[in-house]
């Protein structure tokens, strides 16, 4: 392990990298409590909206009808986190909205058990008011896990991939120079999507801080970089 | 800004990501931030408990949160970028003009937690300033504002769980916990004793609350900075011509011509390779015996993550961890299940083969020895004199044992009521429907504590003499 690597152990970043059991790594993004309170927040209220429709339909009818909202009321308050986790392959409707899913621990979908699981214990974490515990829980957590995710072995994480937008006018394409590992590839493509959100002066100022390697200055460094960038994505 | 000695990950994120990073920021340091809040905000809590009243307090306290969030920030910046704390870093800050602007004019603004960083890291005079946020942030004020939004809940959750845990811990009964509660919060007729007590409260809030309110709004700052000026392809680019040195000055200058070279020349390279990995260096096999699951688990248990940027994995200790209370819990719940179940048969099941023969509590206290003479008188004693149970229990222990000298339905003592009412199904209708009557406002009474009007009891302690006692 290099200086350079050594140094980036200690920063802090909130990606789970996981070893899948064919022996490939990927990388989650694992949510955080603002944005999945947001989700919550969603949830509770898509749920209290229909319990409360339902009720004002229902009981009305009469002894028959109080029952019935009783009974759909709590089958809908309880079941609504498990049925959309598991039937909708982690994602709630609150979820959705967020881009956020509900899997595993090893990032497998999410099953009957643990769903049910981090659902009735969604109780322990609003105590003592307004999820604190689950809040509290989930700042100490290194995956950001409430005690339902905790004792369920679920995380939650970004859904959305990562949007890549199309480079600007891109009319020469180099090829790809040796000594560049993936990283490093990844370095020059990600410039290249970017450049709408530099300034130009800033964009001539990361190019040429290649400049002992590309030989090139000002708008020319820029034009190399892309152009490098441009072999990459279309393998030359 | 020296963007080598940051020390967190850099890399575009999205707001929400942003947020998360923050609150990594915050437990990551969160005891030097609680102090320098601590030490600022403390003066301010002692000088407001010299108002007289609350309202005066709180506002005071709460007037001045810019002050102390300063101090965090100034802390989390040197922090951030693997800084020496010192007094006079951290009192730069104070500096800042604009500082006194959120201590008058803009402090209601729930834009601080992002304007902050700006004002106190970049030395911009008002206008350039005001651009320099637009252009940063890009009009997307929505984390700000969430960020602010949840500050607010977290306080009143804190204050409002303080408060409660204090009253019920300290509280014999549920009735006082939850009226000192209420009480409390009654900010226009509180005492001295419960304002300094509340305002404590609100102090612990206020300073768990600042830590991440500052900690998200200063990641913010720092993501949207390396989405702006490319933060992290400058030092990718840097490690870049670090690592390939001069070597790679020679290589990308020539780089048609080599690429050129080697791509004429791959299936050349391809006869190479496939000679290469024909060798016999490459074809060894060795069969090797490891107990898999038991070597992997501890490999996993004592396993250092080093390798990569706090990039860590699930450790299989927390998943046995997980797992334990995963089936502890799943017991549990098999074991309520069961339970229910089981209360549910002994209660109502008629013929139940749950039974086992054993009385559940309240019906053993029917059993008794000997039925007094004055039966009727006794048992409207009883239920005049207020002792509801005794008088059913002894009206339903005196029916059973009426209805089984009578009828000779071969009740046992260890039958229970749904039993005896099975066992007397075939009696006559009339000292059938009187027993059941005694039978279902004894067991509203046993099990649901359901006390049966006068009228009913009357009813059925004369249905009990005329159909059951009467010979």
């Amino acid at each position: 392990m290099s200086a350079d690597d050594l140094t980036e152990v200690n920063k802090v970043d909130s990606t789970l990298m996981l070893d899948t059991f064919t022996g490939v790594e990927i990388e989650l993004q694992v949510a955080g409590v603002y944005i999945r309170g947001v989700a919550r927040l969603i949830d509770d209220v898509i749920r209290f909206l229909v319990v409360s429709a339902m009720s004002v339909l229902l009981i009305p009818t009469g002894l028959v009808g109080i029952g019935l909202a009783s009974v759909l009321g709590f089958f809908i308050w309880w079941t609504y986190n498990v049925l959309f986790e598991v039937l909708n392959n982690g994602v709630t409707p609150g979820k959705y909205y967020m881009g956020l899913r509900a899997v595993n621990a090893d990032g497998t979908p999410i099953g009957w058990i643990n769903s049910v699981i981090r659902s009735t214990l969604l109780v322990v974490d609003f105590l003592p008011f307004g999820y604190l515990i689950g809040i509290v829980t989930m700042a100490l957590s290194r995956t950001q896990q409430r005690i339902g995710d905790i004792v369920a072995g679920t995380i939650v994480v970004y859904n959305r991939s990562r949007n890549t937008r199309k480079s600007a006018d891109i009319r020469r394409a180099s090829p790809i120079p040796d000594g560049l590992n993936a990283d490093d590839q990844l370095l020059f493509l990600s410039f290249q999507e970017r450049l709408s959100d530099l300034s130009p002066e800033r964009a001539i100022e990361l190019a040429e801080t290649l400049e002992p390697l590309l030989g090139k200055n000002g708008q020319e460094a820029v034009i190399e970089v892309n152009a490098i960038a441009q072999g990459i994505r279309i393998g030359t | 800004m020296q963007i080598e000695r940051l020390q967190v990950v850099l890399k575009p994120r999205t707001m929400w990501e942003s947020a998360d990073l923050g609150t990594k920021l915050a437990m990551r340091w969160f005891l030097p931030l609680s102090l320098s809040w601590v030490l600022l905000a403390l003066p301010f809590l002692l000088i407001s408990f010299q108002f007289d009243r609350f309202v005066i307090q709180l506002l005071f306290l709460w007037w001045f949160k810019p002050l102390y969030e300063r101090a965090v920030l100034m802390t989390l910046s040197i922090l951030i970028f693997d800084g020496r704390i010192t007094l006079g870093g951290v009192l730069k800050g104070f500096a800042d003009s604009r500082l006194w602007f959120y201590l008058t004019f803009f402090r209601l603004s729930w834009r601080r937690s992002e304007n902050t960083p700006i004002d106190a890291l970049e030395d911009l005079d008002f206008n350039t300033q005001s651009q320099r946020r637009n252009w940063l942030y890009a009009g997307d004020t929505r984390i700000a504002l969430i960020v602010s939004l949840f500050g607010l809940m977290i306080e009143a959750i804190i204050v409002l769980a303080i408060i409660s845990l204090f009253y019920f811990l300290t509280q014999s009964d549920f009735n006082s916990a939850y009226s000192g509660v209420l009480k409390i919060l009654n900010i226009n007729e509180i005492s001295k004793e419960e304002s300094i007590f509340l305002l404590i409260a609100v102090f612990l809030a206020m300073w768990v609350s600042a830590i991440f309110y500052v900690s998200v709004g200063f990641a913010t700052y720092i993501d949207r900075r390396t989405i702006k000026e490319g933060w992290d392809l400058e030092l990718g680019f840097k490690k870049i011509v670090n690592r390939l040195g001069v070597l790679a000055l020679g290589v990308f200058l020539v780089l048609p011509n080599v690429d050129l070279i080697a791509r004429e020349s791959d299936a050349e390279t391809d006869a190479i390779l496939e000679n290469v990995l024909d060798a016999p260096e490459f074809n060894q096999t060795k069969t090797i015996t490891v107990p898999e699951h038991l070597s992997q688990y501890f490999q996993d248990m004592f396993k250092v993550e080093d390798d990569g940027p706090t990039r860590y994995r699930v450790g299989i200790g927390s998943t046995i961890f997980a797992w334990i209370l995963k089936f502890l819990l799943i017991g549990a719940l098999i074991v309520a299940l069961v339970f229910f179940f089981y209360k549910f048969y002994a209660t109502y099941g008629i013929g139940s083969s749950l039974r086992t023969g054993e009385k559940s509590e309240p019906s053993q206290t029917v059993r008794i020895r000997a039925l007094p003479t004055n039966l009727v008188q006794t048992i409207r004693e009883d239920w005049s004199n207020g002792r509801i149970r005794d008088a059913l229990a002894l009206l339903y222990s005196a029916a059973v044992v009426y209805i089984d000298k009578k009828f000779s339905c071969d009740i046992l003592e260890s039958d229970t009521e749904g039993e005896c009412l099975r066992k007397t199904s075939t009696i006559d209708t009339e000292s059938r429907d009187a027993f059941q009557e005694v039978t279902r406002i004894w067991l509203r009474l046993a099990y649901g504590n359901s006390k049966p009007s006068d009228e009913i009891f009357e009813s059925a302690l004369l249905r009990f003499e005329k159909h059951i006692v009467a010979p």
